[in-house]
């Protein structure tokens, strides 16, 4: 069997396992529902009946009467067996339990209404009488569940009424049963109904999310192959070129040719990495974070930052990030964030514009997840919110959800000529979680307001720098 | 063998320092360069080149609309002209050459092989350039009555 053909066969298993999966779900969900109203109604149905028996009204029949509450406590105790069941996911007892507890009812009621009410020799009547249920499951199956309990409720009036004219002398246990059918087929229709609209609802969310997904690798990989091809066609051809004519260049050429080689290389290498740091991260949380020095991080993270590529020359940079400011997490995660947030800062702003770096303790919101670290002595409350903000183009409001997503870039940057894979950011969200904080961006949207990026991480106090710079030898 | 004055439109630095500088050591070509679109039709029209080289994806002025441009002025209607461009999908393929390039070239592609592309659509008769063109549309309607 070839590669192809395997990897075909495990996509088919696994779409078959999924199906399976949903279907014992949904199939689990509806014998809960179905058995649980089935049991509470037979329930209320014997209490009724075992007060009329105890109160010796006409139409309860003593003997008989006691036989078929026993019946029904069989039948009750299986609806609840059922839905016992499927609470603990076993299909095949949950079903089973509950048609047999739906079979004996039935066969309990026919009984009933021949037998005890009266009506021997006239089983067609029950049923003719079962009939009106059709219309619930009609209304269920066509309509919505309000409108499967709007009919149910129609259909009591008119049990009642028949009760009224024809059952006098056992009135109560003719309405009870009648009554008690129809809200039984309701509740089946009505459960149906939802589930398939539940299952159509997923389904079609289902579907809508994978084409979503396929479209957005579909927009990945065409501008992953645009932007590979260029740097790819750059050092294929300086080594083309100096292969060529290295024997006449001189020596000054020659040189500066091997250095943009090298140069365009390692961009394209900075590239690859980007594309490849995504599978990686999605594997790692950071085990074991370190303080981190946030001016020197940043400095080294400024380092990094391609100045062509975000054109910094001749910008104004404010940078406000007090001395000793530390957080907890990893040197080269931060600097990661730091010089993709500066990068993009440059790239989606108007050289010349100013780009702002700042830092400073915040205290911590309810909804920080941040753990205190071991050994720190501080409040665990206590954040560091750096800031990098720029005023460039910003981002429209409407596209901020979808801006940290893997592959997405913004249609507005898909139409220039700015280079980015549509990681950048959501490899800063993966980082910046990793260890164990928060990212997020503010903008208007409005070209010249720019945009700020927030990132909160645990503050590390000076006392633990020291201590992790210096540990006591114990 | 003469001079062939060329102008690259590229909007990727590193590759147009390259071409400027192979370009004119594996042939006979006088190179000079556009970092965009908007800048291309300028030099295009103080240059006169001989032959085009036109990136798609640049800024103000893509590439298809740079060529659009000069097939639509009767002075450069003539010049040879050629896409480079790193988009692959045949639609982009179909799109450049309906646009009216003589040449459409996936990047990467080796100097060396640029500089033979330059003299093959230096070679090309009028009459052969407009038969590339004929056997385009003729290849669009086949295509478009295929989807159908």
């Amino acid at each position: 069997m070839s590669s192809e053909e395997t990897i075909l066969l495990s996509a088919t298993l696994d779409e078959a396992q999924i199906a399976q999966e949903f279907m014992l779900t949904r199939r689990l969900q509806i014998i809960s529902v179905i058995a649980r109203v089935f049991g509470v109604l037979l329930s209320l149905f014997l209490l009724l009946y075992v007060a009329l028996l105890a109160l010796q009204i006409p139409g309860a029949q003593g003997t008989i009467g006691w036989i078929a509450v026993v019946v029904l406590i069989a039948c009750d105790s299986l609806f609840f067996m059922a839905a016992r069941a499927a609470a603990r996911k076993r299909l095949q007892r949950a079903t089973v339990s509950l048609l047999l507890g739906g079979d004996s009812a039935s066969i309990g009621f026919l009984y009933f209404w021949s037998t005890i009410l009266g009506h021997k020799g006239d089983p067609f009547a029950f049923v003719q009488f079962i009939s009106l249920s059709l219309t619930i499951i009609l209304a269920g199956t066509l309509g919505t569940a309000r409108l499967a309990l709007a009919t149910t409720i129609l259909m009591n009036v008119v049990t009642l009424l028949f009760g009224l004219a024809y059952a006098s002398s056992e009135l109560a246990l003719f309405l009870t049963t009648g009554i008690l059918d129809e809200w039984a087929i309701f509740t089946i229709s009505a459960v149906m109904a939802s589930s398939y609209r539940q299952t159509l609802r997923d389904v079609s969310l289902a579907y809508a999310h994978s084409r979503q997904l396929e479209e957005l690798k579909e927009r990945f990989i065409t501008n992953v192959n645009h932007e590979l091809r260029t740097p790819v066609m750059t050092v294929l051809g300086y080594i083309d070129f100096l292969q060529q004519t290295w024997q006449k260049l001189p020596p000054e050429q020659l040189t500066r040719s091997f250095q943009k080689a090298r140069e365009v290389g390692e961009q394209l290498m900075r590239l690859i990495e980007s594309i490849l740091d995504v599978r990686r991260i999605d594997e790692t949380q950071l085990k074991n974070p370190e303080p981190v020095m946030l001016r020197s991080v940043l400095s080294q993270a400024w380092k990094l930052v391609d100045p062509r590529e975000a054109r910094l020359e001749g910008r104004p940079f404010s940078l406000k990030i007090p001395a000793g400011l530390a957080v907890w997490g990893e040197t080269t995660r931060i600097q990661q964030v730091l010089t993709n947030l500066i990068s993009n800062a440059g790239k989606y702003s108007p050289p010349g514009t100013p780009i702002e770096v700042m830092a400073q303790i915040v205290p911590g919101s309810a909804k920080s997840k941040l753990k205190r670290k071991p050994g720190e002595q501080t409040s665990e409350q206590e954040l560091v919110e750096i800031t990098v903000r720029d005023y460039g183009f910003g981002v429209p409001p409407e596209q901020i959800p979808l801006l940290f997503n893997r592959f997405v870039r913004l249609p507005r940057d898909l139409a220039s000529t700015t280079v980015g894979n549509g990681l950048g950011l959501y490899l800063c969200r993966a980082l910046v979680t990793a260890m164990q904080g928060q990212i997020w961006v503010e903008s208007t949207g409005v070209v010249g307001e720019g945009s700020t990026f927030h990132i909160q991480l645990p503050l590390c106090q000076v006392g633990a720098v020291q201590e992790a710079v210096n540990p006591r030898s114990s | 063998m003469r001079e062939v004055t060329v102008l690259l439109v590229e909007d990727n630095t590193e590759l147009l320092e390259l071409l400027m500088l192979s370009l004119p050591a594996l042939g006979p070509f006088r190179v000079f360069g556009a970092p965009d679109g908007v800048a291309g039709l300028m030099q295009f029209s103080e240059l006169h080149p001989d032959c085009a080289v036109i990136d798609v994806r640049m800024p103000e002025l893509n590439g298809y609309q740079l060529v659009r441009i000069l097939r639509g002025d009767p002075e450069t209607a003539a010049t040879p002209l050629i896409i480079l461009t790193a988009l692959t999908q045949e639609r982009d393929q179909f799109a450049g050459l309906a646009s009216g390039a003589d040449l459409f070239l996936t990047k990467p592609v080796l100097p060396s092989d640029l500089a033979q592309a330059i003299e093959q659509v230096m070679a090309r008769t009028s009459a052969e350039r407009e038969d590339a063109y004929l056997s385009l549309v003729e290849k669009s309607v086949a295509l478009e009555a295929q989807d159908e």
